[in-house]
This record gives structure tokens, sequence and C-alpha cells, in this order.
């Protein structure tokens, strides 16, 4: 196995999953976002984003601060220091695999 | 994927910085604002009502008289107070709008003036903004009023040309001033162009072209300047973070000096000066919320 192709089994399978890969995304372009505000720009159900938001709380990679804005209640995610290291190395390792294998060698010979 | 470019800012990142604006809420602000000045240009153009209008009349004279007199008479101090605190709050005015009709529809974001690094986004422009340390935030604010404070301080009624001139070189001085908003390029072709465009986004220069700053001489006495200058510099310590990021603000300075400077002498021309800008950011700002809120109704829980 090439140490390109070894870099993929070491990617981190909590963000590699699609929809926490966009939530982490999401989270790593804006300091903050309500729970209906992530809901709304990826297009998931109420119960698909709080179960993943649970995994990615668990691994440590978000913080969910449930508050109120007036008496508008919030429930406000971050990344964490962690989260975003990790992210940043998940897509280091992606770009390393991207650039490996460009997609014009994956077509029809 | 867009997330993966380092250089270029992430489309997630701009439509959450495009969110604050999304909804038309600060923009109908905006207009409401220009409207308070509108309202103020309007009464003092046309000068219509007056204490003596209501002589002959009883009733007025009696009882409605004094105290109509006296709520037009103060009209235009009321409006003024009001906008100066709208604009003041600004920002809290438009979060309260947001929180019922935006948030519950489509959530919330941190407001892109709370970003981290949003300072040196904004002094990246060509506006020449200064935003590195408060004092050079004060400084930068009250840039924007050295030419006025020229104007003010000229003795008799300097010409049209020599009003240029004067706008040209203080505009020449603060580019040389602030360096490190310049481009680093030691081409001539650039900094020329970041130049004129600072100077055609001067508000004073679109007030020299509309001939309003022919009239600035309008026998204010001097203490009356200088005490504004002061008031000015402490309003503009009082809202410190808030003048970075509120251009608007600054335009609502100037037009709260142009209300006293042209006070005998408000013309038609200063009142379109406000109206045209106060009508593009209503039919802008209600169109956009129209469309918001066609976009997004309220979530059935």
């Amino acid at each position: 196995m090439t140490p390109t192709l070894q870099e993929l089994a070491s990617l981190d399978r909590v963000i590699h999953e699609p929809a926490r890969l966009m939530i982490m995304s999401l989270l790593h372009a804006i300091p903050e976002a309500d729970f209906l505000y992530i809901q709304k720009e990826c297009g998931f159900t109420q119960g698909n984003l709080s179960s993943h938001l649970a995994k990615l709380e668990e691994a440590g990679y978000v913080y969910i601060n449930k508050m109120f804005k007036g008496k508008y209640p919030l429930t406000l995610c971050t990344l964490t220091r962690e989260g975003r290291e990790a992210f940043e190395e998940y897509v280091r390792k992606m770009r390393v695999v991207c650039t490996e294998f460009p997609t014009s060698r994956s077509g029809k010979n | 994927m867009a997330i993966l470019n380092p250089i270029q800012e992430p489309d997630v990142a701009r439509r959450a910085r495009g969110y604050w604006r999304a909804d038309g809420i600060p923009l109908l602000l905006g207009a409401f604002i220009y409207s308070l000045f509108l309202r103020i240009f309007c009464f003092l153009w046309f000068n219509a009502l007056r204490l003596s209008d209501f002589k002959g009349n009883w009733f007025s004279e009696s009882f409605v008289g004094p105290f109509v007199g006296f709520a037009i008479a103060t009209l235009p101090f009321w409006l003024l107070a009001s906008a100066i605190w709208i604009a003041g709050n600004w920002k809290d005015l438009v979060e309260w709008f947001k929180l019922r009709l935006t948030y519950p529809r489509t959530g919330y974001v941190t407001p892109p003036s709370y970003w981290p690094g949003e300072s040196n986004r904004e002094s990246s422009d060509a506006d020449l903004r200064l935003t590195q340390t408060r004092l050079s935030r004060v400084l930068n604010f009250l840039g924007g009023f050295w030419f006025w404070m020229f104007v003010q301080l000229w003795k008799g009624r300097p010409s049209d040309w020599v009003l240029l001139i004067v706008l040209l070189t203080i505009r020449s001085l603060r580019y040389a001033i602030y360096p490190e908003r310049h481009t680093s390029s030691h081409d001539w072709i650039p900094h020329l162009e970041i130049f004129s465009r600072s100077v055609l986004n001067s508000f004073w220069l679109w007030c020299w072209s509309a001939g309003l700053l022919s009239h600035a001489i309008s026998g204010m006495p001097r203490v009356v300047t200088w005490g504004l200058s002061i008031a000015m510099t402490l309003l503009a310590i009082r809202i410190l973070y808030q003048v970075r990021s509120i251009t608007l603000l600054h335009f609502l300075f100037c037009a709260v000096f142009c209300v006293l400077l042209f006070w005998k002498g408000t013309t038609a021309s200063t009142t379109l000066a406000f109206f045209i800008p106060g009508i593009y950011a209503a039919t802008i700002g209600t169109f956009r919320l129209a469309r918001y809120l066609r976009a997004n109704p309220v979530p059935q829980i």
C-alpha cells in the first residue's frame, strides 16, 4: 500500500461521514451558528441534525450552547479548538489524496 | 469543494456574511433614518408652518397655538435627536427586528462585525479606513470632517475651485498618512486607481458637485463650530466600536452638520441629496424583506 493510500485509512471517521462533514465545513467557515441555520443550510431534518451534532459533541469537536436571545431560544453551535484542528487535518489529508489521484485519470480508457 | 480553497472565502462563509442583509431589515432601518433627515429638510425647505399662521384664530391663539408652535419650532431637533439615537443603536435595533422576523424562520448566525479578523477585512478596501487601534479609528472617523472644518474656519467665502483643491489636498494627505492600507505595488497606476476611488467615495465631493458647499458659510458663530467639533469627537469615542462598521453613521453626521449649516438656506437640492439614498434604501429593503418572507414561512413545529 502506498503512503498516499495509507493516508486514506487514517482519515477521521467522525468527520468523514458526509452529513457531519457538511456541519464541520459550515462551522469551520463561520464562528457560530444556530441549529435552525445549520438545518436550513445543510438541508437536514431536525432528528438527523440532532443525532449528528450529538456525535460531534461527543467527539469534542462541537460545543453546543443552549440559550435565549430575547424570548427566542437559540441552540448555538461552535467548533472547538480540537474540532478545528481535526477538520484542518482531515482537509490536509484529503488534499494530498486528491492531488495524487486527479479526476481525469479516473475516466474510461 | 469550495471550503478547501485556502485563498478564496468559502461559499458558506459568504452566505453567512450576506445573511445579515438578506432580509432587508438593515436597509429599511437606514431608510427610516434618512427619512427622518428628509423630514427635517422638508420642514426647513418649505418653512410654511409658523406661529404667525395661527394669528386670528382664537382657538389656536388661546390654547393650541403655543403648544403647536412649540412642537413645530422644536420638531427638527426632535427628529435630529431620534435619528442620532437610532443611528447609535443601529445594531441593537436591527437585532430586535431580526429576533422577531428572521431568527424564527431561518436561524441565527453571528453578525459579520463580530467575526474574528473582520477589522482586517474592512481595512483592506480602498475606502481609506483605518481600524487597527482605538485612536486610529477615532482619527479616521474625524478625518472625514477635516474638510468641513476647513470650510467653517475659512474667512469669507471660498470659491468652488478653492474648495475642490483643498478637498483633493486633504484626500492626498490622508492617503500619504495611512500607507498600510494601500497596495504594496510600486507601480503608480494602482495607487492612482485607489486614490481616485477614494475621492469618488467622498461625501464632500458630492456635496461640492451639487453646489451645496457654496452656501457653507452661513454665519454660524465659531464657538458653535468648535463646540460641534468637540461633541463630535466625544461621540466618536463613545461609539467607537460602531464607527468601524457603519458607514451610514458617517453620512448621518454629515447630515447633522448640513442641517445646522443650511438652517437658513435649505434648498431643494439639499433635500434631494437625502431623498434619493433614502428612497433607494427603502425600495431595495422592502423588496428584499418581501422576498425573504415569501421564501421563508415560519416553520411549524
